[in-house]
């Protein structure tokens, strides 16, 4: 009869049934032993006050409102269990073994409660957890495995519970799954089946699973595999009863056990049974020699070490050399667990219709297809730009003209202060590093786009179609992610080509690095093709874009015919589930990218600020007479094949400081771009501007870092000698070809 | 495992989902497959972030490195790519 534990009165006992409440109060019920089956002694009842109760040889006092949502069983004077305070020697041992974060210690808190004592497996320094319990008069033993995915002995932990399985021999061994992810569970359980102690599954994070729309049939997953499942959600209390009568019906024998354990594919059994007829006499009496022999197929070099050392030499090398001919068997061996893995999931797991899986998958089909995701992510891009252009623009516009301002009060109030020092703080502060400051609206819209791609998982698709387009083109393989990389910075995409072993390979994908747009050439673009080509700015901006990235796939053809010629190398990449955008995360990104940005404007380009504006002023304070100037008019012939006149080249030249610094340059010897650029150039000559920007040197640090990985001056200045000469022929061409049709 | 490695055999671009969809088993399984070739040597990841070498440290730009999200790419290796071309 099961009642609560405020029902009982002073002297009498029950057995702890079920705890009722949150997770926190069951967690804490638990850690003072609570668990179901335990015997509890009332000594003290409440009448409105604390009970006081004794449990597991200790005495705890608890609310009234504790004690309502423990049920007890009921129990006669005369039939009353009482708890050893320590296991008894004939206690039956049970190991608690799962990988990580299935819930096991939730599992081994609920059983054990307080009687826990917690030190090092011997020799070890992996932390080993025992705990004894009693149910119905018989003592437990629990021993909580290190959590591990399989028993391959690849970690220590692994070793451990292996060995502890073989040479400690438990009376049974409790395999606690999660429900929601069996597949990545059962591989443990299929190695525990090999092993000589008995079963028991159980099937916890039932709750979790049933959320996640992941319907588990215990019973039918006990039929298939053969052994008892109880299906648990251990942080609930829930399954811990069932458990524990499920242990010791196992223990009566109550309980048929005929497991169907994974066999090894047809194609190395003989080998197997060879192998293990070799080695049975030498084989440990503590190893079942067909375990031995299927780790030793396997690869598993503690137990080839143990052989080496049991067999005599000449037995050793027909054993090696069965196991060298026959090195590749594990994957046959692993190859049918993971069958009988999927045999077992088929049959128990009904996933639904409408899942984040199902979704996936069916969202997948069309965005990661080669022609509609293809025109799906242009189409993106172009969204991208439109949304940066059409709600951060105006915003952009304002606060250029506040720095205008600031700039006319700056002038008018510092009169009478020498005319360099209030030109350097109006021109050259506010005029260079303020005027780039006045791109943060675009750039958090910019990045808040970026962010909300990437955190609902479209972002890794784009990824992916890029790299099958790049992979039509030709270019794949290894050097598909640096280039990737590359529209991050270009900086890590050159460190990145250490993945290509191929030197001829490696070298060719650093000089294409800096054809892709970084988000710093991106920004500018972003910034200067409204001043330019207003509502049309969006078909500029995309266009850019989708040049650089042909330019970049037609040299790739180039690179696969005469550096990829024998190296074809295919890649898997996981693509996160889609999602419903955090919001949070989504801030910090944007957060984290304008910090930086800043940081930059602070350092970089107010540096070239100032100095661009130092050889604007100097030596006469006026810029047509300045060292800029004789600079300028030395390198003008050059713009008047693109139009533009030499403070546009000057400002391209300041950009390989950093790619900000085009707009900065632009602001210190312009003023208010906004409204002069439009006025200074054609829009063929804009459009070379924009041109010569996307393709030109990239910043001195990514120049660094190709010479740093090129390790040669030469190749670095011929990295830098070809893309000089594609922005400069590509810009060039942009302005004769659009004056001609203009 | 062995079909697992032939497809990986064409040299193209896969994705988990598509090899779950070949094989006919859930995708977590495809990628615990794929950790364990991994660990047996015949696939080696492609690290997509290259933070470890201290590259993106006092970069400006980090936050924008679209792969810098955990995502793990495979690839074969040579032992990968000769178990591929036996099966």
């Amino acid at each position: 009869m099961t009642v609560h534990l405020t029902d009982l009165e002073s002297g009498t006992q029950g057995m702890v049934h079920r705890i009722n409440g949150g997770h926190s109060l069951v967690s804490r019920l638990a850690a003072l032993g609570f668990t179901p089956g335990a015997p509890v002694t009332v000594l003290r009842s409440g009448s409105g006050g604390p009970l006081l109760v004794s449990i597991r040889g200790g005495r705890v006092a608890l609310g009234v409102g504790e004690a309502e949502n423990i049920e007890v069983l009921k129990v006669s004077g005369e039939g009353v269990e009482t708890p050893p305070s320590t296991p008894a020697s004939s206690a039956r041992v049970i190991a608690l073994a799962g990988q990580p974060n299935v819930g096991k210690s939730t599992v081994f808190n609920l059983l054990t409660g307080m009687n826990q004592h917690v030190g090092n497996w011997t020799g070890k320094t992996v932390e080993q957890k025992k705990g004894d319990f009693t149910y119905k008069q018989a003592a437990y033993t629990l021993v909580d495995l290190p959590g591990t995915y399989s028993l391959t002995a690849a970690s220590e932990e692994e070793r451990i519970a292996r060995e502890f399985i073989l040479h400690e021999h438990p009376d049974l061994v409790v395999a606690v799954v999660d429900a929601a992810v069996l597949e990545r569970s059962l591989y443990l359980v299929a190695e525990l089946l090999l092993l000589p102690a008995p079963v028991i599954l159980a099937l916890n994070m039932m709750d979790v699973a049933e959320k996640e729309g992941v319907h588990v049939e215990p019973k039918v997953l006990e039929t298939a595999l053969g052994i008892p499942v109880v299906p648990m959600a251990a942080s609930h209390n829930q399954g811990v009863q069932e458990l524990l009568e499920t242990i010791e019906a196992m223990e009566q024998g109550n309980i048929s056990y005929h497991p169907n354990r994974p066999s090894i594919l047809p194609a190395h059994r003989e080998v197997l049974a060879g192998l293990q007829k070799l080695i049975e006499p030498a084989t440990p009496p503590e190893l079942p020699a067909s375990w031995a022999a299927l780790k030793l197929l396997e690869g598993d070099e503690e137990l080839i070490r143990l052989f080496q050392t049991r067999m005599s030499p000449e037995e050793w090398e027909k054993v090696h050399a069965l196991l060298y001919q026959h090195e590749d068997a594990i994957l046959d061996i692993a190859g049918a667990r993971y069958e009988w893995i999927a045999r077992m999931v088929r049959a128990a797991v009904v996933e639904p219709q409408v899942s984040r899986v199902g979704l996936t998958a069916r969202l997948d089909r069309t965005l990661t297809h080669p022609l509609w995701g293809t025109l799906i992510l242009v189409g993106i891009l172009g969204l991208v730009f439109w949304l940066t252009y059409t709600i951060g623009s105006p915003i952009q516009n304002w606060l250029s003209s506040q720095v205008l301002a600031l700039q006319g009060w700056v002038r008018s109030a510092l009169v009478g202060t020498p005319k360099w020092v209030v030109e350097l703080l109006a021109g050259g502060v506010l005029g260079g590093m303020g005027m780039v400051l006045t791109f943060l609206p675009i750039l958090a819209i910019f990045y808040a786009v970026l962010g909300f791609l990437e955190d609902t998982g479209y972002l890794a698709r784009a990824a992916y179609l890029t790299d099958r387009w790049m992979h039509q083109m030709g270019l794949h393989g290894k050097s598909f992610l640096p280039l990737l990389l590359g529209f991050g910075c270009n900086v890590p995409a050159v460190l990145g080509t250490r993945i290509i072993e191929s030197k001829r390979a490696r070298l060719l994908t650093i000089l294409l690095v800096p054809l892709v747009p970084c988000t710093a050439r991106l920004a500018v673009v972003t910034i200067l093709a409204p001043i330019f080509f207003g509502s049309s700015a969006v078909w500029v901006a995309w266009a850019l874009v989708g040049g650089n990235v042909l330019l970049l796939a037609g040299l790739g053809m180039l690179l696969h015919r005469f550096a990829f010629e024998d190296e074809h190398v295919a890649f898997i990449m996981e693509l996160p589930l889609y999602h419903l955008p955090n919001f949070k995360t989504i801030g910090i990104y944007v957060w984290q990218n304008l910090v930086g940005f800043l940081e930059k404007a602070g350092k970089v380009i107010l540096a070239a600020s100032l100095v661009v504006w130092a050889l604007s002023y100097f030596p006469g304070g006026d810029v047509h007479t300045s060292y800029l100037s004789t600079f300028g008019r030395w390198i003008a012939p050059v713009g008047q094949w693109m139009g533009l006149p030499w403070q546009m080249l000057v400002a391209l030249l300041t950009s390989v400081v950093a790619k900000e610094n085009t707009i900065a340059t632009l602001g210190v010897l312009y003023g208010d771009i906004h409204t002069v650029l439009p006025t200074l150039l054609t829009a063929p000559a804009a459009l070379a501007l924009l041109v010569f920007q996307m393709l030109f040197i990239p910043c001195i640090a990514t120049v660094a870092s190709i010479r740093q990985e090129t390790a040669s001056w030469k190749w670095t200045a011929f990295s830098v000698a070809l893309m000089l000469g594609l922005a400069l022929g590509f810009a060039v061409m942009a302005y004769q070809m659009g004056t001609l049709l203009a | 495992m062995q079909q697992f490695l032939t497809l990986m055999a064409d040299p193209k671009p896969h994705t988990l989902g598509e090899l779950s969809t070949v094989l006919k088993i859930p995708v977590g399984m495809v990628a615990m497959m794929a950790e364990q070739l991994q660990q047996l040597g015949y696939l080696e990841t492609a690290d997509a972030c290259v933070d470890d070498a201290g590259s993106c440290t006092g970069c400006a730009s980090h936050a924008g490195c679209l792969l810098g999200a955990a995502r793990r790419v495979w690839a074969l290796t040579e032992k990968g790519r000769q178990a591929a071309v036996a099966g």
